[in-house]
């Protein structure tokens, strides 16, 4: 039987455990809400600019824009990874982590390498052992602050755009979790540079103006930030989502510990206190016999 | 025709319209049912929307923007250094 002072502390010490985690629930739980708000609230633009590029019907343009149509080999290829700048949020980096790796070995796999751009620091030095030494990886720190937020997307497309322009990459996605509910996520794959062709029910020819490549030079560029704005976004909603589930499973945890630990404390109480009452009958009886 | 006009995290418009003149870059542009598709940056300016239930246009203030018009529907993506 473990001693009454110790199943005290324990008990203690998982009721200020329980403390924390329930206040940790509550806040990400109302960060959540602003953080879905938010995500709901740009979501149709980020879907409307990209549609609007992505049905460019490419059979009636004849310009050469490797923004647009991409190259045709990719010698390197670029993956910008959401993940979170800190812990105590469950599966959520796990996911990505998983995610990310196995793009990385099928990258691999083609004989291509990869240009990593991690967004958050939890998954930097998980992933910087998944690359090879002719890889390249960067941390990208402090990007979630929500007033600077539209400003570092946009910086961070300027760079991507001349990485791709340079010639040192080929190809860019982005890799984030978007967010459904508190409870649903799921991890996406965005390629951003080239774009994907969607088809287009309109079979008529688009008219630019004032000219295709002015169009495409200032469109490319602002789409390229605001989906890494909205994959940001989703990213910071999914996270807080996680960050609640998992607080709310740490607490009920908790609680089961709690209810085991003051079944144990009163056994054990109990025990204490019929042995004792054993001894003092048993000591009275040997006293009365004697 | 169907018309949308989105700022980055807000709806500005979304419903039928008759008729839209908008601030292209090459100049103040009309857009009719049926309009070929097209894709055009905006300028500074006011872009007017004409419902059908309704004489007075819907004013809505720029700063820049893109316009794209497709399938008979319009669509106005609002920002700023576009």
């Amino acid at each position: 039987m473990a001693n009454l002072k110790e199943l005290r502390n324990k008990i203690s010490v998982v009721v200020s455990t329980r403390k924390v985690t329930a206040a940790m629930k509550l806040v990400a739980g109302v960060k959540l809400k602003k953080a879905e708000q938010k995500a709901m609230a740009s979501r149709e633009y980020a879907s409307e600019l990209g549609h609007m590029l992505a049905k460019i019907r490419r059979e009636f343009l004849n310009i050469n824009c490797e923004l647009f149509y991409g190259r045709d080999f990719v010698h390197r290829e670029m993956l910008v990874v959401f993940a979170s700048d800190k812990g105590l949020c469950g599966n959520f980096n796990y996911v990505i982590n998983k995610e990310v790796s196995g793009i990385i070995s099928n990258i691999h796999a083609e004989n291509k390498k990869v240009h990593l751009i991690c967004v958050g620091d939890k998954l930097f030095d998980i992933l910087k052992q998944k690359l090879n030494d002719d890889d390249l990886i960067e941390l990208t720190g402090d990007f979630y602050k929500s007033e600077k937020l539209f400003d570092n997307s946009r910086k961070l497309a300027q760079k991507i755009i001349a990485d791709f322009t340079s010639n040192n990459v080929d190809r860019v996605s982005l890799v984030y979790t978007r967010c459904y509910s508190a409870m649903h996520r799921e991890v996406r794959v965005k390629n951003i540079i080239p774009l994907i062709c969607e088809p287009n029910p309109d079979k008529t020819e688009t008219i630019f103006e004032p000219n295709i490549e002015d169009v495409l030079k200032s469109i490319i560029p602002y789409n390229v930030a605001v989906q890494i704005y909205q994959s940001a976004l989703e990213s910071v909603a999914s996270e807080q989502g996680s960050r609640m589930t998992s607080m709310d499973s740490a607490t009920r945890n908790a609680d089961e510990l709690l209810s085991n630990l003051t079944i144990k404390y009163n056994r054990t109480r109990q025990y204490n206190i019929t042995q004792e009452l054993v001894e003092v009958v048993s000591g009275a009886s040997a006293v009365a016999k004697g | 025709m169907k018309a949308k006009v989105l700022k980055l995290g807000e709806k500005l418009f979304d419903g039928k319209a008759i008729r839209i003149v908008l601030p292209a870059v090459n100049g103040e542009m009309c857009l009719l049912p049926r309009h070929i598709s097209i894709i055009t940056p905006l300028k500074k300016g006011i872009i007017k929307i004409f419902k059908p239930d309704s004489e007075r246009p819907i004013l809505i203030e720029i700063n820049e923007g893109i316009c794209s018009f497709s399938n008979n529907e319009a669509v106005f993506i609002l920002g700023d250094q576009i």
